[in-house]
């Protein structure tokens, strides 16, 4: 028995000498908050990246930044690892900032590759399209604000949830690429002269490129479409140019929805049933809202209709779908789907889209 | 040797152990003289040894009483034996023999008997002529008051505790259960210390099987002395290579009796104020008396509370060690960024700060442990306030580390047994290294080996795991949360009780017939 | 009849030793191997797999029925006599200790991948087989504990995985029997690996003490692994694209590792690190056996010698032969060929032999 227990100590004692070759401590590691990437000028690709600094001795900033010219991401890591003081890791990363022009040249999908293969990386990264230089996003460092990649993952999710933009994490971005039936969504930001700010939606098409962008009321609107609301979508809508009638601001929840498809004449139909509660928010004309609910009922109605077929006809025009109309056509008609499913976007862009929204006013509020 | 011998017991001293052996085997004989010189040899260098002379009153015969001064009640022997026996004619009319007024007398021939009664405080009457002595209880030696056990004061219970004399503690349980099927076996442990043990067990709930195999167990044992009860639990615990307890070792005589009524047996070990109680599960040592006498609800987040605590000071600082050298995605990024800026002061590598830390803890908890009260206190301030504050200030350790190790200090005193709570105490260092090695793995590792080792860990042959493994339902409304009394209408099955149902509540009644 | 005194099983242990035997290594990949064979009616196929599961497990049943006090290893030592019983008994041994291998292989492979990339094997080997020794070591009665409490233990884990649900859409399911009923039907063969697991029923089935719930047990087993099987598949088939789900090899964690509460993130490490006590209800029943048969087969006092040795045998080979995931792979898949002959055939010829054997037995008695 002794000489078991002797061996076993010994054993594990050697063991162990191989043990916690995993272990890496926190204050060892670099952290990337925030990773983007971008062409610069002579339409080479950039990767920038943060890191927060731990260290009570550099005092200075929040934040250390660096760029280089790589030809992939995890070449990138490796030039970083050389820079930094501790072993660069992407287990943390909050956003991931993809240079407009970047987009409009290169399939993005294949340059993220390494976020997917390596489970150790974080597949929750906000991916964010910017319109306009990256570098310059990059460099932005206000000092009222947090660092930036929380500024940046605070400011997106808050958009969010105000239904104003989507929220397109690394892991659903794979999803919506591989997904057929689908295009991808991404936020799209704007550096403006002292703030950044949410511009709205990026839309990319089947082939990982850029096609349209979305202001925030149409992001909304996608959000709407894509079935994908929370919290209440505000909206505003003008009911008329004149005076007497003029701006209306509503909340809408409680969508229920229906899909009716078919398919008719070699093309798909759509029509997309939307019965949604509607608040008063406020109104900027005088009108008594209780007498006159029915009317605006109506208007709501036409405009919210009229709205998202605008929306539609933009999408047909660059072939994407980002609600994923397409994946309804594969549920419902698979037959007729298996023809199109790998050219989805003319298909859309061929098919009859009907959106009919019906509106009841819940409430408007305290005053009449 | 001889000179050895005499230095140690004295001149009038028996050649040897030997022969004092084979003299106890004897029968005393009819003179009072022969027998008081034979008492001599025997007690050699006990000046505690009293040995009155007298003549009694009646028949006018020499007699001798013999009893240790101490460990007697001076006042009985002197009032109730000496006097009547010397002063006024006393012999029974019918049994012809010296009436003292005691009431439990025993005969002994034997002078095996007699030396071992005299040890236990009894006084031997020898009287010339018989060929017998009369042993009379007089046993009174100092002993303290009842007072509340320290460590195991409750809010609302009872304030009774045992003390050190078996008998006085068998009447407090027997206060809680005044039934007759309380019964008693008595067992004398030792060869040289006698202990007195009693097993005390209700006889129509106990289960056979149970009491058969402490009897065993107690009956197997040779050793020279019991001191203790936690001497004793070591001796017949199941597996003593466990660092669970097997047994529960209580001071409350109201926490004993309810163990009893569940159909528990116990163990009352004279000289020792701590009862042992057996079988018992992992679940039970996290139950208070005190569950019982507040109400439901509350009881049952105490509980709650307890296995919480359970996993707190098992796992918090491994958590804390898997987390800053392995898993440093497990955390939201606020807290990552708060551990990050306070680890990056810290020299030492996450374990090494764990360990000295939780070692330094436990000092701490040592040192005051034993010190007067006023001292110990002062121990804790210094202890938790100035070394902690100045050890982070000087950068030998972070905030986080504090707060881990404080957390889990607390969590551990929760747990209501100290044998269990030390057992988790020091379950958490290898835990610990495990965690350094493996990161979360590592802990589950261990979770897992502890959880297979106290699966396969039994107490006289009760499943300890229960009721989770094997899982008894029925127990569930006794375990992690504290159902209604009316609705616990039956004894735990961890007990093995032979007769389950222990209530009959009315509004139940009418349900199941 | 009481030939295992004190060393029985009550009937809920012997529900979860199977069940928890079936859930194992499988439940990480089997939504992209049902998907890869029959896209997202894959699930249909899992019932199908059920099916044929159950109706082998009750051949089982039958089997055993007629020696109620044997086990395996005395039923063949019975039937085929001692040289013939012991080589069929060391194919089983060989079988279940292959079964370990496999689903320990499997194991540190994902751990290696998703968790600990430099850690070699061996050292979680090492680590691993002192929980799993103080288990099995103590005989049928605490693996049967064991499995039991670690079911429950367990319980938050696929309650852990309907969290996704919210962002799925059920429409990926939709139509059923897209490509026809032929893929459906081809894909149920590579859920035999999953259900893998029921056929030690033959071991435990002398150890239940109320042995004619024998067959209610085992159907209730089975279905308790199927209902798992059955949600892990949907959960998975809801949230990832039918076009996507493919190009996960698991993609159980895929879908554990978003999932987000305030104070905690990646799942995927907890849930691999507590998928540990899933991977040992299956390991602990297998090696059980293997150890168990070969004290039998070789009439050793105890089966603890024969697991010690095992267990050290598996560190050592831990640390000489590491895999990596394409033999991983190819080990699963022998273990699917080798264990469909032994659950699924070996079973039903037993049942016929054991009709003649009887047959045989009784006209000698005449």
């Amino acid at each position: 028995m002794k000489k078991i227990l002797l061996l076993a100590v010994l054993l594990s004692a050697v063991l162990c000498t191989a043990c916690a070759a995993d272990s890496i401590n926190l204050e060892e590691t670099s952290l990337t908050l925030s990773l983007a990437m971008d062409l610069d000028e002579k339409g080479n690709l950039v990767v920038y990246q943060t890191n927060p600094i731990f260290s009570p001795e550099a005092k200075k900033k929040k934040d250390t930044l660096s760029a280089y010219n790589v030809l992939s991401l995890t070449q990138g890591n490796i030039v970083f690892d050389a820079v930094s003081n501790g072993n660069v890791v992407n287990g943390k990363t909050q956003v991931v900032l993809i240079g407009k022009n970047l987009l409009k040249q290169r399939n993005l999908f294949p340059l993220l590759d390494t976020f997917y293969r390596d489970p150790e990386n974080a597949v929750n990264a906000r991916l964010v399209a910017v319109d306009g230089a990256v570098k310059e996003l990059m460099n932005f460092d206000p000092e009222d604000k947090p660092r930036l990649a929380v500024y940046l993952a605070n400011l997106i999710d808050s958009t969010h949830r105000r239904e104003q933009t989507v929220k397109t994490e690394l892991g659903r971005y794979f999803h919506q690429t591989y997904e057929k039936g689908m295009t991808p969504s991404i936020t799209e930001i704007k550096k403006g002269p002292e703030e950044i700010l949410v511009t709205g939606t990026a839309l990319l098409d089947s082939s990982g490129k850029y096609a349209a962008s979305l202001n925030r009321q149409e992001s909304s609107l996608l959000l709407l479409l894509q079935q994908n609301v929370e919290k209440p979508v505000p909206f505003i809508f003008t009911l008329s140019a004149n005076q007497r009638e003029g701006e209306i601001s509503v909340n809408i929840n409680n969508v229920d929805y229906k899909i009716v498809t078919d398919y008719i004449g070699n093309k798909f139909y759509f029509d997309i049933q939307m019965d949604m509660d509607v608040f008063l928010m406020e109104r900027n004309f005088m009108i008594n809202t209780e007498e006159n609910l029915k009317k605006l009922n109506q208007k709501i109605e036409n405009l919210l209709k009229h709205e998202c077929e605008g929306l539609i006809a933009k999408l047909k025009e660059h072939q994407v779908d980002p609600i994923g109309l397409g994946i309804y056509a594969r549920g419902y008609h698979y037959q007729e789907w298996k023809m199109v499913e790998d050219n989805w976007g003319q298909a859309f862009s061929e098919a009859e889209i009907i959106v009919s929204p019906k509106v009841a006013i819940q409430s408007f509020g305290v005053i009449k | 040797m001889k000179f050895f011998s005499y230095l140690k017991r004295g001149k009038n001293s028996l050649r040897s152990n030997k022969q004092a052996a084979q003299l106890l085997q004897d029968k005393i004989s009819k003179d009072l003289n022969y027998n008081l010189t034979i008492i001599e040899k025997l007690f050699t260098k006990t000046p505690d040894l009293i040995i009155r002379r007298f003549y009694l009153n009646q028949t006018g015969q020499p007699a001798a009483l013999v009893y240790i001064e101490g460990l007697t009640d001076k006042l009985a022997i002197n009032e109730h034996i000496l006097y009547p026996l010397m002063h006024e004619d006393n012999f029974g009319k019918n049994t012809g023999e010296p009436a003292a007024a005691i009431g439990r007398t025993k005969k002994a021939v034997l002078w095996n008997d007699i030396v071992n009664y005299l040890l236990m405080g009894y006084s031997v009457l020898l009287i010339d002529g018989r060929e017998s002595a009369v042993l009379y209880d007089t046993q009174g030696w100092p002993q303290r008051a009842i007072e509340e056990p320290q460590t195991e004061s409750t809010i609302k219970g009872a304030h009774q505790g045992f003390i050190e004399t078996s008998k006085q503690n068998i009447a407090l349980i027997r206060r809680y259960i005044p039934n007759r099927e309380l019964k008693m076996k008595e067992f004398i442990v030792g060869r040289r210390s006698k202990t007195l043990v009693t097993m005390l067990y209700l006889a129509d709930v106990a289960h056979p099987e149970v009491l058969k195999e402490m009897e065993k167990r107690i009956q197997r044992l040779d050793v020279d002395s019991i001191i203790n009860t936690g001497e004793l639990a070591e001796f017949i615990e199941d597996n003593s290579f466990s660092i669970f307890p097997q047994f529960q070792i209580s001071e409350r005589p109201d926490a004993v009796a309810s163990h009893i009524l569940q159909g528990r047996c116990a163990l009352v070990v004279d000289v020792s104020p701590g009862v042992l109680v057996g079988p018992m599960t992992f679940t039970s040592f996290f139950q208070t008396v005190d569950d019982y006498s507040t109400r439901w609800i509350s009881a049952s987040f105490l509980r709650s509370l307890r296995f919480l605590s359970l996993f707190i000071a098992l796992f918090l600082p491994s958590l804390y060690i898997a987390q800053v050298s392995f898993h440093y995605e497990l955390l939201p990024l606020n807290l990552i960024m708060s551990v990050g800026e306070s680890r990056v002061k810290v020299p030492l590598p996450p374990i090494v700060e764990a360990f000295m830390m939780e070692i330094f803890l436990e000092m701490l908890r040592e040192s005051g442990l034993r010190l007067p009260t006023p001292i110990g206190q002062a121990v804790g301030i210094v202890g938790g306030i100035v070394i902690g504050q100045a050890a982070v200030q000087a950068g030998i350790v972070s905030n986080i580390m504090v707060i881990v190790v404080s957390l889990t200090a607390i969590a551990s005193f929760i747990i209501p047994s100290m044998d269990m709570s030390a057992a988790i105490r020091l379950l958490r260092f290898p835990i610990m290294v495990l965690s350094a090695l493996l990161g979360m793995l590592g802990i589950v590792l261990g979770m897992m080996a502890i959880i297979a080792h106290i699966i396969s860990l039994e107490s006289l042959k009760t499943p300890y795991g229960a009721p989770f493994a094997p899982l008894k339902v029925s127990d569930f409304r006794d375990t992690i949360i504290r159902f209604p009394l009316w609705s616990i209408d039956k004894r735990p099955f961890t007990a093995r009780p032979v007769q389950r149902k222990k209530l009959n509540w009315k509004g139940k009644n009418k349900k199941s017939k | 009849m009481m030939k295992y005194p004190g060393n029985q099983i009550t009937l809920i242990q012997y529900i979860f030793i199977i069940t928890g035997t079936q859930v194992g290594i499988g439940i990480l990949t089997l939504p992209r191997l049902v998907a890869e064979g029959a896209g997202t009616d894959g699930w249909i196929s899992i019932l199908l797999g059920w099916l044929l599961a159950v109706t082998a497990s009750l051949v089982i049943i039958q089997v055993m029925r007629k020696n109620p006090t044997d086990t395996l290893f005395t039923i063949l030592r019975k039937y085929f006599g001692r040289w013939l019983g012991g080589a069929v008994s060391l194919a089983w041994i060989l079988y279940a200790a292959f079964a370990v291998l496999t689903v320990i292989y499997s194991f540190i492979n994902i751990i290696n991948t998703w968790l600990l990339p430099e850690t070699r094997s061996y050292i979680i080997m090492f680590f691993f087989a002192y929980p799993i020794y103080l288990v099995a070591a103590h005989g049928i009665r605490v693996v049967g504990r064991y499995s039991e409490f670690i079911f429950f233990f367990t319980f938050w884990m696929p309650v852990l995985l309907s969290i996704p649900v919210r962002e799925g859409k059920f429409v990926y399911l939709l139509p059923l029997l897209k490509e026809g009923i032929q893929p459906v039907l081809m894909t149920a063969k590579s859920t035999i690996l999953s259900f893998l697991g029921f056929e030690l029923a033959m071991i435990w089935y002398p150890f239940l003490r109320n042995k004619k719930a024998a067959a209610k047990g085992i159907i209730i087993a089975n279905t308790i692994s199927l209902v798992v099987f059955l949600h892990v598949t949907l959960v998975c088939f809801v949230y990832f694209s039918p076009d996507e789900i493919t190009n996960y090899i698991w993609p159980t964690l895929n879908i554990v590792k978003p999932i987000q509460i305030p104070f905690l993130e990646r799942f995927e490490i907890m849930f691999l690190s507590f998928y540990l006590f899933v991977i040992s209800t299956t390991v602990i029943p297998y090696l059980f056996t293997s150890v168990y048969g070969t004290s039998l087969v070789f009439g050793l006092k105890g089966h603890q010698n024969p697991l010690r040795i095992f267990l050290v045998v598996l560190i050592i080979l831990t640390y000489f032969l590491s895999v990596e995931y394409k033999q991983v792979e190819a080990l699963s898949q022998w273990w699917g060929n080798i264990g469909f002959v032994y659950a699924y055939i070996f079973p039903v010829l037993l049942l016929i032999y054991s009709f003649i054997f009887s047959r045989l037995k009784g006209r000698k008695k005449l």
